[in-house]
């Protein structure tokens, strides 16, 4: 049986499914950044950057195609809420892929001779932390599954705290100078790290608002002294 | 699933196919020319027949040449007979006619209002004042036609020895000219119009010679306005009935049927209905006796009120069904659009309904008006009289009508009678045209503005 | 939360109580449980709906749900009609006008209608105007009642200088503009159009959809519509009516319009207005 808008609703699919893969390229991004950072790898890095262009690109054709598929469908009710929420995800995912690079430039333009691995550590555990997180708020979007999106604001918890305490954990590499000058950029990686889980929260709240039609910020537990 | 390419003849097959289904195509369109043709040719085949026998050579013989007594007068060759006075030829018929002959022609009919030309005044006023007054007592005075007419009939006398038709007239004009000089050769030999001016406006009279078809004209005239004043109000009011207000119960039903049904009833019926109903059981009434009007001969009901009367009832259902088709026609939308803005039934009905059915029931009224002017049998029924001579005075006045003149004319052996019946005929036809002109003028007209 | 519902009924929050500026909410025309029955059929079930003053709600829905039937029965045009039969209580300003003492042809000039298809009376656009405030025994100047309903209908400017000519000489549009000014002449309360512009073009549907939104001062008014683009952009409550398994209509979902357009309360109506039907 034909539905009458089926021609409208394919294209609905279509952008969906662009979407999932741009996610999986800026979570993809993310991971390697952290590997290229792990292992010290000046080539890896180089490649995350480059390939940044192809998120961009993404980016654009999605675009491209969400503006035509408003103008000429006039979507209302959940699809319009659909394309509401597929422009944050949109936004959000461009800018996780931001976020990728701005980690794998770090990592090409610092001198690791010296690295205290205890932040190192840190470092990969946030990196294993929001990875799992963009996943989850990607498969809550895709299978429309409301209390999965609401489990990513919990998983948020544990890297905030591990963000907090990078600040400690650079301050005591203050007597060594090396140390210390490698250690400062590792503040902004952590930074770039806590912006990406947060980052999926967003899209969880998306998520939240596409399937019941009310916006919710998701509670932070914990909320900072300053903001993000 | 595609249909196979074999299913439909290709190429040259295709191409003899096709021609073979104009060709059918054509011969079916040839047998429809020919229907029309042959329609086309009875119709033209009447209407010459007719227009033949209404001109030609007439062989007339006189007794008394009209040139001469417009002579004895002292006027000119410019002067005809029938532009003398209606005093000068008065004068003329004194000067022939016996007194007994002129007091009867001033019974049945007076020559002047004011005063009386072959009777007393006294004797006429006895007359008059009796148990049975004559027809003179009542009716108008004769006017110069008609005692033109008297004048060409008693004084003049024509005879009509021979008459020729129109064709013959024209295509063997020599041989008739021949015939007539060797047959008739005291007789003249004159081009005649049967169909005149003077046909019109003359009277019934015995002779084809000066018979017209006045009388019979104003008959059916006044025949047809009674029709229509009774017809028209009570047909359309019935339509709007059964159109706006009845409900669709088995009753209603019931009427309609019997509505339709009627229609095609028999004309000679509604004759037949018409005389027992108005001439017989409403005699006081048609009579004009109730109204202590009328002839007074016999309280007769053989009037042209009783007449106009059974043909309105014969038109009627007829105008009902057509009238009820046109308000039928008129928009739901307009009524609905009526009725929104607050409005009654009869408001809408009044504003909207009736005006935009008008039209449809005119043409339908003026096409059952036509019908009835040339009606016969139920006329002949209800007691036309055969013969009378007297324009109808009124409602109650005995009456004919103009197809029942052309059936009496062509009922009589003589020639001439056939020619004066061909004219009639004409005259008939052209008022039916008129009719049907209107109508389908009027309805042209009102279809461009909607 | 877009799920399934127990087949309750929903009547919008929004249409009770309070308006947004605090002053108390009148309701033009209120419907009860209202069926509408055509012989034994029954073609539109338990109606209950609220139509606020000098607000315009939409009733959207598929072909033959009954839109129209429940439109023409809140100006009893559906009494033209020998076998129907109306049960349940349907209150203009609290009374009930199928009341035995309600005379219908009063209903009918308070509450006006203006049809699908422009249907001008075959006279000159004066008359047009004129014609049902004389009926209604108008006593005023006509010549300023005429020109006040046809400034109103947004036609004034383009016939005021040819006021004697047929009303059927106009566009399609300015002669809906016109039965709309005929309407307004006869000073309803209620304007009740059954897809006013479905024979329209495009232009003209958007001036008259402007044209409601101005007449929203002056009467409350009640569409019928096809178009949903129409029943989002034009009107501020929406009842959406679909067909139950006896061919009765009824309606599933009632609230304001922006609501139901972004997030309907019901599945089915999700699914007519986005089109996921079979």
């Amino acid at each position: 049986m034909t539905f009458p808008r089926r021609h409208f609703h394919e294209e609905l699919k279509t952008i969906e499914q662009e979407l999932v893969l741009m996610a999986g390229m800026a979570e993809r991004a993310v991971g390697r950044a952290v590997d290229a950072l792990f292992r010290n790898d000046i080539t890896l890095a180089g490649e995350v950057v480059a390939e940044d262009q192809l998120i961009d690109d993404k980016y654009l054709l999605i675009h491209e195609k969400w503006l035509e598929t408003m103008a000429l469908q006039t979507p209302v009710a959940i699809d319009l809420r659909l394309m509401s929420s597929v422009l944050h995800l949109l936004v959000t995912l461009e800018r996780m892929g931001d976020q990728a690079t701005n980690i794998a430039k770090i990592v090409k333009s610092i001198e690791a001779h010296t690295r205290e691995p205890r932040i190192l550590e840190h470092l990969r555990e946030m990196g294993d932390l929001v990875q799992p997180m963009v996943r989850t708020a990607m498969e809550a979007f895709v299978q429309r599954d409301l209390a999965l999106a609401l489990r990513v604001p919990e998983m948020d918890e544990p890297v905030n705290r591990l963000n907090r305490s990078m600040t400690t954990e650079v301050a005591r590499c203050a007597p060594d100078q090396e140390v210390l000058e490698w250690a400062v950029p590792m503040l902004m990686v952590s930074r770039a790290l806590e912006r990406v889980g947060d980052q999926a929260v967003d899209i969880a709240e998306q998520v939240a608002f596409l399937l019941t039609g009310e916006f919710q910020e998701f509670t932070r537990p914990d909320t900072e002294p300053y903001d993000h | 699933m595609t249909l196979p390419e074999t299913v439909y003849p290709q190429g040259r097959e295709m191409a003899k196919a096709v021609a073979g289904r104009h060709r059918r195509g054509t011969a079916f369109k040839f047998a429809f020319l020919a229907a029309l043709m042959l329609a086309v040719v009875a119709l033209l085949t009447l209407l010459l027949k007719v227009i033949d026998s209404s001109f030609g050579y007439v062989a007339l013989e006189n007794e008394v040449q009209p040139r001469e007594l417009v002579a004895d007068l002292g006027y000119g060759e410019d002067v005809d007979l029938v532009d003398l006075s209606k005093t000068e030829l008065v004068a003329l018929l004194q000067q022939t006619i016996s007194n007994n002959v002129g007091r009867r022609l001033e019974r049945d009919q007076r020559f002047f209002d004011d005063r009386l030309v072959f009777e007393s005044e006294a004797k006429y006023a006895e007359l008059c004042a009796g148990a049975e007054p004559v027809s003179g007592c009542s009716a108008t005075a004769r006017d110069q036609p008609g005692v033109y007419q008297l004048v060409v009939e008693r004084v003049v006398q024509p005879t009509i020895l021979r008459t020729w038709t129109l064709f013959e007239s024209l295509l063997s004009r020599n041989e008739v000219k021949a015939l007539a000089a060797a047959e008739f050769p005291q007789a003249e030999l004159v081009f005649r119009s049967w169909l005149s001016g003077r046909f019109l406006v003359s009277p019934q009279a015995p002779d084809p010679a000066v018979a017209g078809v006045r009388t019979a004209v104003l008959g059916s005239l006044w025949i047809v306005a009674i029709t229509l004043l009774f017809s028209f109000p009570v047909g359309v009011g019935a339509a709007i009935y059964l159109e706006e207000y009845a409900s669709d119960n088995r009753l209603n039903r019931l009427i309609q049927t019997n509505i339709n049904n009627l229609a095609g009833v028999p004309s000679i019926i509604y004759g037949m209905l018409g005389l027992a109903i108005f001439v017989r059981a409403l005699e006081v009434f048609s009579s004009g006796a109730l109204f202590g009007v009328g002839e007074g001969t016999t309280a007769n009901g053989r009037t042209i009120i009783a007449a106009g009367l059974t043909l309105g009832l014969l038109i009627l259902p007829i105008i009902i069904i057509n009238s009820q088709e046109a308000i039928r026609a008129v928009p739901r939308s307009l009524r609905q659009a009526g009725l929104a803005l607050g409005a009654t039934k009869w408001q809408t009905t009044r504003s909207h309904v009736l005006p935009n059915a008008l039209p449809g029931i005119l043409t339908g009224t003026i096409l059952a008006v036509a019908r009835a002017l040339g009606e016969t049998a139920p006329l002949v029924v209800v007691g036309a009289s055969t013969f009378i001579t007297t324009d109808p005075g009124g409602p109650f006045a005995k009456f004919t009508a103009l197809p029942i003149q052309i059936y009496q004319w062509t009922s009589r052996p003589q020639d001439e009678f056939r020619n004066i019946a061909a004219a009639a005929i004409l005259v008939l036809l052209v008022m039916l045209l008129t009719l049907n002109a209107t109508a389908v003028i009027l309805r042209n007209r009102y279809a461009r503005r909607i | 939360m877009a799920g399934e519902d127990p087949g309750v009924v929903i009547t919008a929050t929004a249409a009770r109580g309070a308006a947004d500026d605090g002053t108390p909410v009148t309701q033009a025309m209120e419907t009860v449980d209202m069926s509408v029955f055509y012989g034994s059929f029954r073609a539109v079930k338990n109606v209950s709906l609220q139509f606020r003053d000098h607000r315009i709600t939409a009733l959207i829905g598929p072909s033959g749900c009954g839109k129209s039937t429940v439109l023409r029965a809140f100006n009893r045009m559906n009494d033209l009609i020998p076998t129907s039969r109306v049960e349940g209580r349907v209150f203009f300003h609290g009374n009930d006008i199928y009341e035995e003492s309600v005379d219908p042809v009063e209903v009918r000039r308070r509450v006006g209608m203006v049809f699908q298809k422009p249907n001008p009376f075959p006279k000159s656009i004066y008359s047009n105007v004129a014609w049902g405030a004389k009926v209604n025994g108008y006593k005023g100047n006509m010549d300023d009642l005429v020109e006040q309903s046809l400034r109103q209908a947004a036609l004034w400017d383009e016939v005021n200088d040819k006021l004697d000519q047929s009303g059927l000489s106009l566009s399609g549009g300015q002669q809906q503009r016109l039965c709309i000014a005929r309407t307004i002449a006869v000073k309803p309360e209620i304007i009740l159009m059954d897809e006013p512009t479905s024979a329209l073009d495009p232009i003209a549907t958007l001036r008259i959809e402007e044209l409601i939104q101005e007449l929203k001062d002056r009467y409350t008014i009640i569409i019928v519509t096809h178009n949903m683009q129409q029943a989002a952009r034009a009107s501020d409550f929406t009842a959406f009516l679909n067909m139950d398994q006896d061919r009765a209509g009824q309606v599933v979902e009632f609230g304001a319009t922006a609501e139901l357009f972004t997030r309907p309360a019901r599945k089915e109506t999700e699914d007519y207005i986005t089109g996921r039907f079979g």
